[in-house]
């Protein structure tokens, strides 16, 4: 066989050194050398929440996902599934409701990969709208296993949420500096192509109009309001 | 006919003002009357849901300031707008539970409360269903003839059904193969290319978090239309501008040559075939080559 467990079913859920393959097998006396050959090694689950799916539910965006029974509509449907196979929404789903933060730990990395094409929501028949159950998840992930979040996805979902939440306005030219700060590329921005975009922009009076986006008006008051919601979420699961 | 509250968001009063002034020159053109909403905030660009109800709270301030202003629908240009906002006038419908909480909040920062219903429309289905192609037509002053157009849809100008009612209700555009754009283009003159990803997702969202995944979304996008004969690609978001114009030259380092074609806003074009100026075109602004296609095309603005 070229490829190892080659022909399981959703085979990007079952990983390497669980796949059992001999070259030649023979039971009781039967040659099933070929296909029959193959099998999976025990699993044993050392870590279980089974609070994990009330923990997504009490965040005020995915509460559906009770509703999911598994059919797969969201992962064949997925953008974010078509360039990364272990993008699966079916398979997290599945993990948050197993309870299952050994192999959702393995995925961190993988799970804030949501486009937010909404594609999954559309075609959902369960109206689960998985698109938002991957922003429940997401803030699990990033709640129990930060760190091993690529750079990229804290610096940019950071630079959008403080900027937009202190300005109430959003900003594209000083969040792109923002995200190059914060992943240490600053030395990008007085690039000859960041030069000549500048240079484009003072031209066309577009810089003059970015300079001028500033603050939406009454801002203050409700910044306030909304940063004291957001620390008392967080203390109710800190 | 009466105003309708025009939310242009934060991206058409910087970065993209070229889809700002084309937009609102096409509708005093086809006889439509904007009024835009004033003090506006971001619509929280979908990066904010992951906080629950205070996400909501900021599409809701908007809605309560059109109802503020006396009106009782919103049209947004930008599907990224359209969908925060659809996103919130239909889940508070849903929810008063949650419409209290959103409203306790504004309130408690002496904003004004969301009390009624506001509709909430995108600019395409707007101007399709209040003007329609045959007013298109009746405008079109130099026909975009022999231009090959690729219209791109996008996702959130349909997606999720349940936020928008595309699919529910008939008169909105069809979710998975919408046609809105195209029959404006085709009344305009152009000639309508049919590609294989209107409505798959160009990365948008993630074009600094992952550049990677971004430059093969926008690759198979671009490189699938130009392998139609697509000239022009033309859009309905800023968003998808910045992955497919501003950031379309690394899809082109990753992917190649396939990835290179010039994208425009849909009311650019119309614009342009509306015989409007310069200034309310800002062609120049595009960065992947538009201005200079259409002007060897023999076309004049």
């Amino acid at each position: 066989m070229a490829v190892k467990g080659e022909g399981i079913v959703e085979r990007s859920l079952v990983e390497d050194d669980h796949i059992l393959e001999q070259e030649k097998l023979i039971i009781e006396g039967v040659d099933v050398s070929g296909r029959w050959n193959t099998f999976l090694a025990p699993r044993v689950q050392e870590d279980y929440t089974p609070s994990l799916e009330a923990e997504v539910r009490a965040l005020g965006v995915g509460e559906n996902i009770r509703r999911c029974w598994q059919c797969g509509m969201c992962t064949a449907s997925c953008t974010a599934n078509s360039v990364y196979p272990d993008f699966n929404p079916r398979h997290f789903i599945y993990l948050v409701k197993l309870g299952d933060v050994q192999r959702l730990a393995k995925l961190a990395d993988v799970v804030w990969r949501c486009v937010g094409c909404y594609k999954c929501s559309q075609r959902c028949p369960r109206e689960v709208n998985p698109a938002e159950v991957m922003e429940a998840i997401g803030v699990i992930v990033h709640r129990r296993w930060g760190e091993r979040v690529a750079r990229e996805e804290q610096v940019g979902t950071g630079a959008y949420k403080k900027q937009i939440y202190g300005t109430g306005r959003l900003n594209l030219a000083t969040l792109m500096a923002a995200d190059l700060r914060g992943l240490g590329r600053q030395r990008e921005l007085l690039s000859a192509e960041q030069m000549r975009i500048g240079m484009k922009m003072f031209r066309d009076s577009r810089l003059f109009h970015t300079l001028r986006l500033g603050r939406a008006p009454g801002w203050s008051r409700l910044r306030r309001v909304l940063e004291e919601h957001r620390r008392s979420r967080e203390e109710v699961h800190p | 006919m009466s105003a309708v509250a025009y939310y242009p968001g934060c991206a058409l009063k910087s970065i993209d003002l070229a889809y700002d002034v084309s937009s609102v020159a096409v509708c005093r053109e086809l006889g439509l009357s904007l009024e835009e909403i004033r003090g506006y905030n971001c619509c929280g660009i979908g990066e904010l849901k992951s906080d629950g109800d205070v996400a909501y709270v900021l599409p809701t301030r908007i809605l309560a300031l059109a109802e503020g202003q006396n009106l009782g629908e919103v049209m947004a240009p930008c599907s990224v707008c359209y969908g925060e906002l659809a996103r919130a006038q239909s889940v508070l419908a849903q929810d008063a539970a949650r419409r209290g909480r959103v409203n306790g909040m504004l309130q408690a920062a002496g904003e004004r409360p969301y009390t009624r219903e506001v509709k909430v429309r995108h600019l395409l289905e707007y101007l399709y269903r209040e003007a329609g192609p045959e007013k298109v037509a009746a405008q079109v002053r130099q026909p975009l003839k022999g231009l090959r157009v690729a219209p791109y849809y996008g996702c959130l100008y349909t997606r999720p059904g349940w936020f928008t009612q595309a699919g529910r209700d008939p008169a909105l555009d069809n979710p998975e193969r919408p046609h809105f754009m195209a029959d404006l283009l085709d009344a305009a003159g152009a000639t309508v290319v049919d590609h294989p990803n209107q409505v798959s997702c160009c990365g948008g969202r993630n074009v600094v978090q992952d550049e990677e995944g971004t430059a093969l979304l926008d690759y198979r996008i671009l490189s699938g239309a130009k392998e139609e004969g697509a000239q022009v690609l033309a859009l309905i978001c800023p968003k998808c501008s910045g992955a497919l114009d501003i950031n379309q030259t690394k899809a082109i380092a990753r992917h190649g040559e396939g990835a290179r074609l010039p994208v425009v806003y849909l009311t650019q074009l119309l614009g342009l075939a509306f015989g409007l100026g310069r200034g309310q075109l800002r062609l120049g602004d595009m960065e992947s080559g538009a201005a200079a296609l259409l002007q060897a095309s023999g076309f004049r603005s």
